[in-house]
């Protein structure tokens, strides 16, 4: 028996979220064959089940003033100029359509009489954000069904992606490891949609599961595909720190801190209070006053501050009837865990929470490569420098969609099918050079630690060409000197070993990637915050990575104006 | 003070086995540990070869974390393990793929 198995298709997705299970969709609608894989089981991996409920969406019910120009006015205000102007278009348009397919695969929002129910977020004009019932995991398992339906489609979970394979220049497929039975496999497709997300797994303060290793970005950059804006990171101002099994969880300080609701204080270690008088200040403002505590040695045992329910004006009636009133940490049970947010303090951080940077694309969702597209938050140049609250989830409907679609158009277009058992051998033999030298070593996971260490020191909120240059230094060695010597044991199927050393070798390579983009970009804008160039540049760029050879290019890119 | 520990039996199923086999493990607690860190206690310092679904979203929304404790089924993010306890740990389903591994419904 060979240890690999070849299968072909017209569409290959690359991601079982809200934009690839969309994208698989779109293609089905044009008829094509379609594959899609995806590294955990869909609907119940990736970010999209633990995203909120909001997606906008500018039908103007809770508020007739607005419409689609508004939205896109909000999203390039908010995001600093840097969003590519074509697609912020796009994306206010076809938002409406969008939501309307959700409704028609069965998925539920809140409404009002026959009317969608609209509530207003911090960064746009008018209340226009769509409510889905059951939040992230209500759309992704609405989407599942619909997927499930289109009996057509081929649907591989729990596989892992390693590269695109290319014959004399031109895409003709992807190569990975399949977890459930240990085999390496081929996949021969005309046209590949990645869709796999972002990487805030290359940081260890992250509200996002262990798979968002960035891995499409990554792919997409081996094979080629302009890189864009990788720097911009959205951080979310406050979750656990500590205890382990709570790191990462979203706590909701707007609740926890407003004076009119439970009236908490953030206290350092010394005890004391270090935000200014009320208001509570925005986010990225809030990241970087916490950010700044600990970075100076003010910070709690576990690298976070406090929130103290001690110093609270209100009474303790007051403050029982509030914490069950108002706070849900989704499902977390934190009674059990020990931790009374009524009398404890519990320690909080900064964490990253959505990546803006990308794979550039254009109105079709077409990268710099011919027959791959990407869509979603794997795509980089939609939300500039900043992303407005509901632009996520829309974002992943409209170019998931439209991804399948030119998908579909673009395989059926092309005549060349083959896929070579020369670039077949090719991946297996690269797969074996990868796990052959691993029997003794270093544990992958140490260097994704480390990894993570290096970004949450220099990678941070507050960033500075010194900080960042030792980073690279040190991405370059560990990528150099300690990658070679990741050991892997025990068995083919589900080795847990094996992927986390694929992911090792992705989050290091895209760290380097992350990091040359933000030294390039010497100005302040959005969340990316130069200590040591505070000011904004009057005219915005993108900053591009590009592979050519074995050359990373780095470089600034004019930002699209509409129609150009 | 003695240091606290879990005693931990892990039934393990590669394919291709003839038979599964059980593993025991002495894990020291931590406050706040659930059998989801646990778990993963065990694959980064003991034994790197366990299989578990460690793609956990942590809020006991996903489901992919469901293992068999003493018979119970449990989602391991959002079940507590309290020091000095004994207990087994099985996959949730028949239909397993490695240790505690099994394809979801």
């Amino acid at each position: 028996m060979s240890d690999y198995e070849v299968l072909k298709t017209e569409v290959l997705i690359i991601g079982g979220g809200a934009a690839g299970v969309r994208a698989a969709i779109g293609a089905d609608n044009q008829r094509a064959d379609v594959c899609l894989v995806s590294k955990g089981p869909v609907a119940r991996s990736g970010v999209t089940p633990l995203a909120y409920q909001s997606l906008q969406a500018a039908f103007g019910i809770s508020d007739a003033r607005d419409n689609p120009d508004i939205h896109y006015q909000d999203t390039i205000v908010e995001g600093r100029h840097l969003s590519d102007e074509n697609l912020a278009r796009v994306l206010a348009d076809e938002s409406i359509p969008r939501a309307l397919d959700l409704e028609k695969f069965g998925i539920k929002f809140k409404k009002q009489g026959e009317k969608f129910f609209q509530i207003l977020h911090p960064g746009q004009t008018y209340p226009r954000n769509l409510v889905i019932v059951g939040g992230g995991f209500g759309l992704i398992y609405g989407l599942k069904r619909e997927l499930q339906r289109r009996t057509r489609v081929r649907i591989l979970e729990d596989f892992c992606v390693s590269h695109l394979l290319e014959d004399r220049g031109e895409l003709v497929g992807a190569f990975g490891l399949n977890m459930r039975d240990g085999r390496f496999y081929a996949i021969g497709a005309k046209s590949i949609v990645l869709a796999c997300g972002g990487y805030e797994e290359l940081w260890g303060n992250s509200d996002t599961p262990p798979d968002s290793t960035g891995d499409g970005v990554f792919l997409g950059f081996k094979a080629g595909a302009d890189v864009i804006d990788l720097e911009m990171v959205q951080y979310y101002p406050t979750v656990f720190a500590h205890p382990e099994s709570l790191r990462g969880i979203l706590v909701l300080y707007e609740t926890l801190l407003e004076r009119e609701h439970l009236d908490f204080r953030l206290v350092n270690n010394e005890g004391k209070e270090f935000l200014p008088e009320a208001p509570i200040p925005a986010r990225d403002t809030l990241t970087r006053l916490i950010f700044t505590e600990i970075e100076d040695g003010r910070g709690t045992e576990h690298n976070g501050v406090y929130i103290d329910p001690g110093r609270s004006s209100k009474s303790h009636e007051e403050i029982d009837g509030l914490v069950n009133e108002l706070l849900k940490v989704p499902d977390t049970n934190l009674k059990k865990l020990g931790i009374d947010l009524r009398k404890d303090r519990i320690e909080v951080c900064p964490a990253v929470h959505y990546t803006m940077g990308g794979i550039r694309i254009n109105e079709k969702a077409e990268t710099s490569v011919p027959g791959l597209f990407a869509a979603g938050e794997n795509a980089g140049n939609v939300h500039g420098a900043n992303r407005i609250s509901g632009n996520a989830l829309s974002e992943t409907q409209v170019f998931g969609a439209r991804a399948g679609k030119f998908a579909s158009e673009y395989a059926k277009g092309r005549r060349h099918d083959s896929l070579p058992m020369r670039v077949i051998k090719e991946g297996v033999q690269e797969w074996k050079e990868f796990m052959r030298k691993k029997k003794e070593g270093i544990r992958s996971l140490v260097l994704r630690r480390e990894l993570k260490r290096v970004m949450d020191c220099s990678m941070g909120p507050n960033r500075n060409e010194g900080g960042m240059k030792k980073a690279l230094d040190k991405v370059l060695d560990l990528r150099q000197n300690a990658l070679a010597k990741v050991a892997v044991t025990g068995g083919r199927v589900f080795n847990v070993d094996w992927r986390t050393a694929m992911e090792a070798s992705t989050a290091l390579g895209l760290a380097e990637l992350v990091i040359r983009s933000a030294l390039l970009r010497k100005e302040t804008r959005g969340h990316h915050f130069r200590s040591d160039f505070p000011q904004t540049l009057e005219t915005p760029q993108h900053t591009l990575v590009r592979r050519r050879d074995h050359e990373i290019g780095v470089a600034f890119s004019p930002v699209r104006r509409p129609d150009q | 003070m003695e240091e606290q520990v879990i005693h931990a039996r892990i039934l393990r199923y590669s394919p291709g086995d003839k038979v599964s086999r059980v593993d025991m493990f002495v894990v020291p607690y931590s406050p706040g540990m659930t059998f989801q860190t646990m778990l993963r206690y065990i694959y980064e310092n003991t034994d790197p070869t366990l299989a578990f679904r460690d793609y956990r979203c942590g809020r006991g929304v996903c489901n992919t974390c469901s293992i068999k404790v003493n018979g119970r089924v449990i989602r391991s993010c959002q079940t507590p393990v309290r020091a000095g306890v004994k207990v087994f740990l099985e996959p949730a389903n028949d239909r397993i793929i490695r240790d505690l591994v099994v394809e979801l419904d």
